[in-house]
């Protein structure tokens, strides 16, 4: 018997299942990718700026060394190193290289792992 | 390819994606091997038509991969018709908007 | 053995709530399934659906510890802790682990799933060289579960308009048949923005299927051909 009206429950609790690792690379594609075109204004400013006087192009460059200037560079290297790594995936999976279970498992780690130490190593390259 | 099938954006997604990833690899490339650009240099290279076509290509592609990406998030987690027709446009918009941005940036440089 | 159940009676209503079982296996008790008709025969109310208890009918797909799978094929030795128990995720639910698949098998039959020849039949059957029939494996195996689709966020984000894994995989089974002359059909059906391209290759699917499949091989192999057909 069923109440007129009712409806059916859906279970879909995201803290109640557990996602394998090629899933976590996909929603950090997805984060990193959304965080990146909310950087793109601030891109094409930084571009303008660069261009327009010495002292602007300086100003530029060492915007990266204040505090928020280095989270901001934190997050947009790990975004970008992320977002690269697992688009490079993506597009030999297209192409059927790495479609295999064990294979893709092990490239996802390499993605998830990958943005992380590609991010600090780009951190470091663009030391203040 | 149908007009507004799925097949079309995939692509553009792709192909953009491509020409990004080749020109990132060749500005690391450059960065890593050149010496460290001053002011002088970096505006002359930039005055440069090939330069500028080759800026403007480059930005061209980052806001179109960034159109379609954004697109499938807001079909992805968007329901309501309206709500979501009015993001698809406001992107639309900010999109148009740097790409116009960076046409006066680059016409303006000598 | 600790069980933690999901309980929804929709002759009560109110909200699902988890409810909590003890049980001593006993001898012969091997499998998941094996540990819930014992529970039920204390509990009538509990209720699943289940039927050929060897992983070919894909009636018990349920959510076991957070991973989508057949209740009947998953062993309880390798169940540790707290056996945590749910309905399909996205699916809704008729009654604690029974859920409803109408729309699932809407997606089913969207896709066409049968052969489409209407040459005249020749005498004894359509054949196929042996590599023709090989394109097959991988695709024919699939026993509707759910459990894929079920397991595929993008599903559970459109379930309505994104067909889904196990449909796809199914559409992408009849575009592989070489005794199959609606390809170019089948294929325009698919290439739209919500029915197989909402798929992100996030590859869920692949990792829970009982019967070992790949449904985002077979829908990277359809974009493929989409790519191809339109060349």
């Amino acid at each position: 018997m069923r109440l007129s009206g009712a409806r059916r429950p859906v279970f879909l609790n995201l803290f109640k299942i557990r996602f394998p690792i090629g899933a976590i690379a996909s929603i950090g594609h997805r984060l990193a990718g959304v965080a990146l075109a909310a950087a793109l204004p601030f891109l094409v400013a930084a571009f303008e700026r660069s261009l327009n006087s010495e002292q602007a192009y300086r100003q530029a460059l060492a915007a990266w060394r204040s505090p928020a200037g280095r989270l901001a560079a934190l997050l947009l290297c790990w975004a970008l190193a992320h977002h690269l790594l697992a688009g490079v995936r993506h597009l030999l999976m297209d192409v059927d290289i790495g479609s295999s279970l064990p294979t893709a498992r092990k490239t996802a780690w390499i993605v998830v792992a990958g943005g992380v130490v590609a991010a600090a190593g780009l951190l470091w390259v663009l030391r203040p | 390819m149908r007009l507004l099938g799925g097949l079309r954006p995939w692509v553009i997604q792709r192909l953009s994606a491509l020409f990004v990833l080749g020109c990132f690899a060749v500005l690391a490339a450059c960065l890593a091997i050149g010496p460290p650009l001053s002011f002088a240099a970096w505006r002359a290279w930039m005055s440069e038509p090939g330069a500028k076509v080759a800026a403007f290509l480059l930005f061209s592609s980052l806001f179109l991969h960034a159109w379609i990406g954004l697109r499938d998030v807001l079909l992805d987690y968007v329901q309501p018709l309206p709500l979501r027709a009015l993001l698809f446009v406001a992107i639309a918009l900010g999109l148009v908007s740097l790409e116009g941005w960076v046409v006066v940036i680059l016409a303006g440089v000598h | 053995m600790r069980f933690s159940i999901y309980r929804y009676d929709p002759g009560q209503g109110g909200k699902p709530a988890m409810q909590d079982y003890e049980l001593e296996p006993e001898h012969g008790d091997r499998m998941l399934l094996d540990a819930l008709v014992r529970l039920k025969a204390s509990d009538d109310s509990l209720s699943f659906r289940r039927s050929c208890r060897e992983g070919v009918c894909g009636s018990d797909a349920m959510n076991i510890n957070g991973r989508n799978g057949l209740a009947c094929i998953t062993p309880l030795a390798g169940l540790k802790g707290t056996v945590v128990l749910r309905p399909l995720p996205g699916f809704p639910v008729i009654r604690d682990l029974i859920v409803d698949m109408e729309q699932f098998f809407a997606h089913y039959h969207a896709v066409k799933p049968y052969l489409i020849n209407d040459e005249p039949p020749p005498e004894r059957e359509r054949r196929q060289s042996p590599e023709q029939r090989a394109e097959l494996d991988g695709l024919w195996e699939c026993i509707l579960c759910g459990c894929c689709s079920g397991f595929c966020p993008s599903y559970w984000w459109n379930p309505d308009k994104f067909l889904g894994p196990a449909a796809l995989l199914q559409g992408y089974r009849f575009i592989a048949d070489s005794r199959d002359t609606a390809t170019a059909e089948r294929l325009e059906f698919l290439d739209d923005v919500y029915r197989l391209y909402r798929c992100r290759s996030i590859m869920n699917c692949t990792e829970v299927c009982p019967k070992g499949l790949s449904p985002s091989r077979a829908i990277e192999k359809i974009r493929l051909k989409l790519l191809r057909h339109s060349l």
